[in-house]
């Protein structure tokens, strides 16, 4: 091998993803967090309390903590929503000349990095909420499996078509 | 290369792909029927046995229309660098799949295709689209023959392939298919009974249990009491097994569970042949079912070895070569190859990794943390909890496996603890783990697709974290590095990733 080299890694010369600045994710994004959230521990209180209405053996361990159970479940449904306030603000995402990062999560904080000439394809999505507010969702789709697939939420939907086409290109551009 | 078959019409499968269609739809059919069979199967008396033979009948006309529709339905060709293919009895659906597309072509012959000569070939793409696809029977040159312009064509096609450098390569891989290739090793009968010993048993006991436990519900659906058929036995009302009666089959079924083992090695790996290709590996073995898969090098994303404590006595290691995964489908690509001595798996490394081997690279340990962590938090706790809950009801059972989930998770901790190591030059990272075994991995930094870095709330009081460096072939944690560590070697392997031009997958 001729072009053998062995020079020693200096860290210093490579550029740093530390001092990067995030953007927010869009805050009418959490008021969707906190709809979808309210409306997944309704739809389960829902299924209890039809439960208890409609089943013909009643259930004695049900029926004798009803109210605990509607209780238990009140108090898991604001902290859903407490955990959803609090990780927004740690929520971000930023595109840089090479890369894209994002970073999310509450108890685990987790900071994604992908390089767009890693990148096999994206699209936005909407839901239904997110199409009222005009929001829309970011998916980034990598080689081989979905375990480091990207998903980056509460985006304009112009922004987010934007951000696709940038990444698209730049993903080209390392492909002719 | 001279060309024997002309690819560019529409062509069938080899006609031996009818008699695999027919098994394919037998099998499908009585999946479907299997309740109505028993049913008939149970009361046995003339008239059933009349419904089903007609059954019988019924559904064997049914299975070879169906499997002559499909195998005449079916063309496949090539065309502007790209696999058409043509298929479906009622619906015509066309399948194109380019050439870039496809990570690997994989051949597979059981007895029958054997006998032919023919192989089933695998055709596998890495994309997150549904494009897999395989062939039930083609006749080996001609399945040769697609493999090698499949991965020519991609070769010279291929997105850096432009300039002469590699337009040479392209010519040489196929030169020295003839000329250099050499088989690394290859298994013996009494080396594979070595490595049928010192199998993990433990899963030959749980593959028995699942075979039992499916072959139990199937039973059970299809309306055979098996529980209450086992009761009815006059042998288990006599039959009441004191302890010592019990241990005693103890090593019986231990035995059973090597002979298990060993049967499937021999499946699996007879006639094992390890080969170098110039750009890649070839693995080929099995008994009654022979595969044979194919890893180009630029393929390979993830190098892993291992032993266990069985395997250390004998110097047994596992080497995978873990190839990009396919969205869609659950398939093994990382064929596991049984290795008898490590030198082999160093030379393995060296014809994929070359001079890169030998520079030079510090060891670095993990973290105390990671064991104190851990001991607070998923092993003193706990056990606190239990040890406590088993006085406090004056259990003392309880008590004793508070204890020994304390004392035997402590030490299995430590260890990981102690054998958890990472190292890294310019061009790879190499993690060493491991609790009874010995684990080692290395991805080089340019194979690298994603880097994530994860802090809990413990990592985060002492400005630790986990660093996972992914690839399309599974990622690789590094746990509890020094914040600082951690962002200098994410910005490492995306600086390798974002200025790499080697092709990387």
């Amino acid at each position: 091998m001729s072009d053998f080299s062995n020079v020693p890694i200096d860290f210093e010369s490579i550029p740093q993803a530390e001092n990067v600045d995030f953007l927010p994710i869009n805050r009418k994004y959490l008021g969707i967090k906190i709809i979808n959230d309210i409306f997944l521990w309704i739809l389960l209180l829902l299924g209890i309390v039809g439960f208890k209405m409609f089943s013909r053996k009643p259930i004695s361990f049900l029926n004798d903590y009803y109210y605990y159970f509607i209780g238990a479940m009140g108090f898991l449904c604001l902290l859903t929503v407490l955990l959803d306030v609090l990780g927004f603000q740690w929520k971000g995402y930023v595109l840089r000349e090479k890369d894209v990062i994002y970073r999310t999560g509450l108890i685990f904080r987790k900071i994604v990095h992908i390089p767009y000439n890693r990148i096999q394809h994206a699209e936005v999505n909407q839901g239904v909420l997110e199409r009222a507010l005009s929001l829309a969702k970011l998916k980034i789709f990598t080689a081989g499996g979905s375990r480091s697939d990207l998903n980056i939420p509460g985006l304009l939907h112009d922004d987010a078509l934007r951000m696709k086409s940038f990444i698209l290109k730049k993903t080209g551009e390392d492909e002719y | 290369m001279s060309t024997s078959h002309d690819f560019s019409v529409n062509t069938r499968q080899s006609k031996v792909a009818i008699l695999l269609l027919i098994w394919k739809f037998y099998k499908l059919a009585f999946r479907q029927f299997l309740a109505l069979i028993a049913v008939l199967a149970v009361g046995i008396s003339k008239s059933s046995m009349i419904a089903l033979w007609g059954l019988f009948i019924a559904i064997s006309v049914l299975v070879i229309v169906m499997a002559l529709l499909s195998y005449y339905r079916f063309y496949f060709r090539i065309e502007d660098d790209e696999l058409w293919i043509q298929k479906g009895v009622f619906k015509k659906s066309n399948i194109n799949i380019p050439f870039s597309r496809i990570q690997t072509v994989n051949f597979e012959q059981n007895i029958l295709l054997q006998i032919f000569q023919n192989v089933k070939v695998e055709i596998d793409t890495a994309g997150s689209s549904k494009k897999e696809f395989s062939f039930d029977a083609l006749k080996q040159p001609v399945a040769n023959e697609l493999r090698e312009i499949i991965l020519e064509r991609k070769k010279i096609q291929a997105p850096v392939a432009v300039d002469d450098d590699s337009e040479k390569e392209a010519l040489e891989w196929e030169e020295l298919e003839d000329s250099e290739n050499h088989t690394i090793f290859q298994l013996s009968g009494g080396q594979l009974l070595k490595i049928g010993l010192t199998e993990n048993h433990l899963r030959a006991g749980l593959w028995m249990i699942a075979v039992a436990g499916y072959l139990f519900s199937t039973a059970n659906e299809v309306g055979f009491k098996v529980e209450d058929r086992i009761k009815d036995l006059e042998v288990f009302e006599q039959f009441n097994p004191g302890l010592m009666t019990a241990l005693s089959f103890i090593p019986a079924l231990i035995l059973i569970l090597i002979l298990v083992s060993i049967v499937r090695t021999y499946l699996r790996y007879y006639g094992l042949s390890f080969d170098r290709l110039t750009n890649g590996f070839k693995i080929y073995s099995g008994l009654i079912n022979r595969k044979e898969f194919s890893a180009p090098d630029n393929k390979i994303q993830k190098v892993a070895w291992g032993d266990n404590p069985l395997r250390r006595i004998f110097g047994i290691f596992v080497l995978w070569l873990k190839q990009a995964r396919s969205a869609d489908s659950d398939r093994n690509r990382s064929m596991s190859i049984p290795i008898i001595t490590e030198d082999y798996i160093q030379q393995t490394l060296r014809h994929l990794y070359g001079d890169e081997m030998d520079k030079p690279s510090f060891e670095h340990p993990t973290s105390k943390h990671f064991f104190y962590r851990n001991l607070i938090y998923f092993i003193g706790i706990p056990a606190a909890i239990i040890c406590t809950a088993g006085v406090y009801f004056k259990l003392y059972i309880i008590l004793a496996i508070g204890v020994i989930y304390f004392l035997y998770f402590s030490i299995t901790t430590y260890i990981q603890y102690r054998k958890s190591r990472f190292s890294f030059n310019d061009f790879m990272v190499l993690r060493k783990k491991g609790i009874y075994g010995n684990y080692r991995e290395i991805i080089p930094w340019y194979k690298v697709q994603a880097v994530d870095i994860v802090q809990g709330i413990y990592q985060r009081r002492y400005s630790l974290a986990n660093l996972i460096l992914h690839t399309a072939a599974g990622e690789m944690k590094i746990p509890y590095l020094d914040l600082g560590q951690a962002q200098k070697l994410r910005d490492y392997a995306l600086f390798h990733a974002e200025t790499s031009d080697k092709e990387w997958m």
